[in-house]
């Protein structure tokens, strides 16, 4: 009973989350594809301010900015109330808007796994990200909301997935929201599991040998075609055909790179056989500093961030740890203080690359686009300026895309993506109100964050909240309940998967509306910690979770009821 | 100037070294007792290093402007050369397959694995950073310097070393793949059968080339990295470092490699060379081993601590090696356990871990002893190195001081993990002493 109870309540906190937080101007058919926003800040490269003007929009391009523009009478009027009109963000690689595969799939069978299929291997260079693309997909909404109209994107998979896109966060079919396909090849140093080439060196190698195997393949099928009477047919490859491209110079390898020495990997692979590649989704990107600096072709950073250290700043205002902190001996801090130099580097990379005078996009392929602000303005602190920052997810992301002809600024004649934001889009109390792509209107509702007491703000959280996460693909529900004990907050959480096991949160702070908590579970006897940042609403929450290795989630839920007094 | 100041500070606050800048070091080391391998021993000498090589060993040299290592008392010699290891790489063993020459560690070599900087306080200047045994024909490895501290792991190469490749014999590809895959080989006839078929197929493979290079073939052939690999053990531009422990397999190989005309091979482990030290000896195969470990599985039964000996007596060029990143760091106690058993002069004792493992790997030219115009991979101990009580205090590499036991702090890692959760210094070093050479496998050991 009380588990139907709770599968109720879980529908109903999905059912509602639905209906809230945005209007869709789509619903209904457009009576008129012209649109003007008045009253605006424009910053129509992103940095520079054109001031307070109006912006003419017509069949999804900018037709007009202007000082002072009269509203058409066919057009419909957006009040633009002195907000701040940006042109909208580019993603610059990621798998958004492809659906995340099930956690638990089996193993395919193969009769021999030093030669198993190409797809078991994951050698798919054949495959389009457009066609697994699903234009309702959860994370298209999320990107949207936060400002993003352009995601490059690529298939999932291992070693070779396939070819990105380029699409637009608009319109109600795949079709509609393809801007440039067959735009990159994408290329992971990731083995397959238990078959070939299940490590790096076998991939690397794979990866040499496919290469110059393309590179004949052309040169044979040229020569065949050329005269075919008593040749022999040279053999149909479709992954190879989709590898010439890469090796004639007219596809671009995005070579993903997180780590220093992936990108050396990278680097070496491009030098010692002369692709067009650009790194992407580097979290270490100062090794390619010099090639970066040779060939001027931008990289693509990730947008994750290593999570700060919370506990150091708590322990300023609490007096125990301080003691505490006093007992741990010379080593234990020198060791503390080489980890904080270390996250520092990793926060600081940006700036680094724009003291080069290297061009940036980012990308999203690991780190949530709800992140985009705070993560940037953690880097803003370590020395990257404003103008670099909003640089790099505008018009650097499109002109490394190849996409700065259409888009990546608000200018006359280019595509009308661009958001309105309540303040500069950098400063930490905005939020984005409008949302245009292509000249397609997404309103969005202002959240008010509530401002009282401490004492009084732990109060209104006390209660049950429930919870909705989709994770790799599995939707986890649950419940967890916070109550007060000594005047500190007690929290603990109930997996809808095993309501005999309570978990118990650690590392609680709720501060100006936001409620972060840490926890560990225990999936298939590996413990996964588990981290959750929730922006607080009187009965609901949006926020994030950030699961393990597995990346941060969108999660949201509402309060089902307030404990007796 | 502004350029210098920015590249100066990433420099320090990265810790990395960009492009082989400071790869190539001079040092005057005074007043040590040289020990040379292939010149004698030589009191109270000096010894000057110019741009990362030998450019004198003699007494009472005078260089100004130049760092001086007093060496009192101390012993120099030629840094330690490991002939199998499997530190500093991110991948050890493709196991999926009998046969993948294709491979190679040097494609995954790790700059920031703490085992160098812990080799280089035993005294190991150059290690062979080897493919695991899993496979029959398994990749091809990597000579690196232990260069600790430079960021681009193509830094840590050995320029100019000699290819080589690892293969392995008996109990590990038959349980990789026999009995876990069920395919060949499942016995250590098959083992046998597919190196033929390799070697075979490779032949095949390069006259199809030839046939399309005569203009014979219009298609331009396919192009196999895989046989590409054997071709070239089969033209002796590889050398082959082959796992093995029993006689009888390794007269087996012998007679394979006979057929196919190759004649570079070091047996590696090779725990009963003892009983065919003569025909390896006839063979020219060289000889790599532990000094006194073994039983750690059913055909490493029958092995003895003199093996080292024996193969040496016998004429076998031979080698002492680790296979471990704890034993590296005390190779010289390995090498003075044949003074024990077998009774090996001081000089001999000390090839097992210099002169005879660079002559394995192809290297003896450049380093492995210590003469004008070697590279300058010196080591330098407090007391002669084949006693216990003996501690590296200096190891230089291309003259470069890598390890300096008086400036030794207690964390020299180079990456640092930005959420470690607490500080986990302790955490990287580990204690077990399992068979390193299948590290990686237990994904296609002990799945379902």
């Amino acid at each position: 009973m009380y588990r139907l109870f709770l599968m109720l309540l879980v529908q109903l906190a999905l059912t509602v989350s639905y209906l809230t937080a945005q209007t869709d101007y789509n619903k209904v058919p457009d009576v008129t594809n012209i649109i003007l926003i008045n009253d605006v800040y424009i910053y129509p490269n992103a940095v520079d301010s054109f001031g307070l003007g109006d912006i003419l929009i017509e069949g999804g391009l900018i037709k007009q900015i202007a000082k002072q523009i009269d509203l058409p009478y066919n057009a419909k009027l957006i009040k633009g109330d002195s907000t701040y009109a940006y042109p909208a963000f580019i993603d610059g690689l990621s798998h958004n808007a492809i659906p995340t595969p099930k956690r638990r799939q089996e193993r395919p069978k193969v009769d021999f796994r030093g030669f198993p299929p190409n797809d078991v291997a994951g050698i798919q260079a054949e495959r389009e990200a457009i066609d697994f693309v699903k234009v309702d997909e959860k994370s298209i909404e999320n990107l949207r909301k936060n400002g993003f109209a352009i995601v490059h994107v690529v298939p999932r998979g291992r070693m070779l997935p396939g070819q990105g896109c380029i699409i637009s966060l608009k319109g109600d079919n795949v079709e509609e929201m393809l801007l440039r396909n067959n735009n990159s090849l994408f290329f992971q140093l990731s083995g397959a599991p238990g078959v070939y080439p299940s490590t790096i060196i076998a991939v690397m190698a794979k990866w040499r040998e496919l290469y110059k195997n393309a590179e004949s393949y052309q040169k044979n099928q040229f020569n065949y075609n050329l005269s075919p009477v008593g040749q022999a047919r040279p053999k149909n490859d479709v992954c190879l055909q989709a590898i010439v491209p890469a090796t004639n110079g007219k596809m671009t390898v995005y070579a993903k790179a997180n780590s220093a020495k992936d990108v050396y990997r990278m680097m070496a692979l491009q030098k010692e056989l002369g692709y067009k590649m650009i790194l992407a989704d580097v979290k270490q990107a100062d090794p390619a500093i010099p090639m970066l600096k040779e060939n001027k072709i931008g990289i693509i950073l990730s947008m994750e961030l290593p999570k700060e250290d919370k506990k150091k700043e708590d322990k300023k205002k609490n007096d125990e740890d301080a003691k505490e902190e006093k007992v741990q001996d010379e080593q234990t801090k020198a060791l503390i203080e080489r980890r904080d130099k270390s996250l520092k580097e990793y926060v600081s990379q940006a700036s680094r690359l724009e003291k080069e005078g290297i061009p940036f996009a980012f990308s999203l392929l690991s780190g949530d686009a709800s992140d985009v602000k705070s993560n940037l303005n953690r880097m803003i602190e370590e020395g990257l300026s404003k103008e670099e920052a909003m640089r790099s997810l505008t018009i650097n992301a499109a002109k490394i895309l190849g996409i700065d002809n259409i888009t990546g600024s608000i200018e006359e004649g280019k595509l009308a993506n661009l958001f309105l934001s309540t303040k500069p889009y950098l400063d930490k109390e905005s939020s984005i109100k409008f949302m245009v792509v292509e000249g397609e209107l997404k309103e969005y509702e202002i959240k008010k964050k509530k401002k009282s007491k401490s004492g009084e703000t732990n109060k209104l959280l006390l209660g049950d909240w429930t919870y909705s996460v989709v994770v790799m693909g599995e939707e986890n529900t649950g419940v967890f309940k916070v109550r007060e004990s000594e005047g500190s907050l007690d929290i603990e959480l109930i997996d809808d998967s095993d309501m005999n096991r309570t978990q118990k949160c650690e590392e609680i702070s709720f501060e100006d509306g936001v409620l972060s908590m840490a926890l560990t579970i225990n999936a298939d006897s590996n413990l996964i910690p588990i981290s959750l940042v929730l922006d607080m609403e009187e009965d609901n929450y949006s926020g994030t979770a950030v699961v393990g290795d597995f990346g941060s989630f969108p999660i949201e839920g509402k309060k089902i009821s307030t404990p007796e007094k | 100037m502004m350029k210098t100041k920015i590249k100066v500070a990433i420099f320090l606050l990265l810790g990395y070294v960009f492009e082989a800048q400071a790869q190539h070091g001079n040092v005057l080391i005074k007043n040590a007792t040289v020990i040379t391998i292939t010149d004698g021993i030589k009191q109270n000498t000096d010894i000057l290093i110019k741009g990362g090589k030998i450019e004198k060993i003699a007494k009472n040299i005078k260089a100004k402007g130049i760092d001086v290592i007093e060496a009192d008392g101390m012993f120099a010699m030629p840094g330690i050369i490991d002939a199998h290891s499997h530190i500093a790489i991110d991948a050890v063993n493709e196991g999926t397959n009998p046969v993948t020459a294709e491979v190679f560690v040097g494609d995954a070599l790790d700059p920031y694995d703490i085992n160098i900087y812990r080799a280089l306080a035993g005294g190991v200047t150059i290690s062979h950073a080897m493919h695991g045994s899993a496979n029959a024909i398994g990749g091809q490895c990597e000579t690196i310097k232990h260069r600790w501290g430079v960021s681009n792991p193509e830094e840590l190469r050995m320029q100019g070393a000699l290819r080589t490749i690892k293969f392995a014999l008996g109990e590990n590809p038959i349980r990789s793949h026999g009995e876990r895959g069920g395919i060949m080989p499942s016995t250590r006839m098959g083992v046998e059968q597919v190196f033929r078929d390799a070697f075979s197929q490779a032949k095949a493979y390069v006259k199809r080339w030839d046939d399309y290079k005569s203009g014979k073939d219009k298609l331009i052939p396919e192009y196999n990295l895989r046989m590409e690999t054997i071709a070239d053990i089969l033209s002796g531009e590889i050398m082959i470092h082959c796992h093995s422990y029993r006689a009888d397999e390794i007269l087996m190989l012998m007679n394979v490699l006979k057929d196919f005309g190759i004649n570079k091979i070091c047996f590696q482990h090779v725990n009963e060379g003892f009983k065919v030290a003569p025909e390896l000896a006839e063979f020219g195969a060289y000889a790599s081993v532990f000094s006194d470990w073994w039983a750690y599985k059913f055909e490493v039964y029958y092995s003895t601590a003199y093996n080292a000996a024996i193969l040496t007596k016998n004429g076998v060029i031979t080698s002492i090696n680790s296979d471990s990143r704890e034993l590296i760091r005390h190779l010289y106690h390995e090498a003075a356990k044949t003074q024990k058993y077998g009774g090996l002069t001081d000089n001999e004792a000390l090839r097992l871990i210099t002169l005879n493992p660079a002559i394995q790997l192809g290297i003896d030219k450049r380093v492995g002893s210590l003469e004008k115009g070697k590279d300058a991979d010196i080591v330098i101990f407090d007391k002669h190195p084949l006693s216990i009580y003996s501690i590296p205090q200096y190891t230089i590499v291309d003259g470069v001081t890598r390890f300096d036991i008086s400036k030794d702090p207690a964390d020299m890692r180079i990456e640092i993990d930005p959420n470690e959760k607490f500080p986990a210094f302790y955490e990287a070093v580990d204690h077990e002493h399992d068979d390193s050479c299948l590290q990686g496998l237990n994904e296609l050991l002990f799945e379902k």
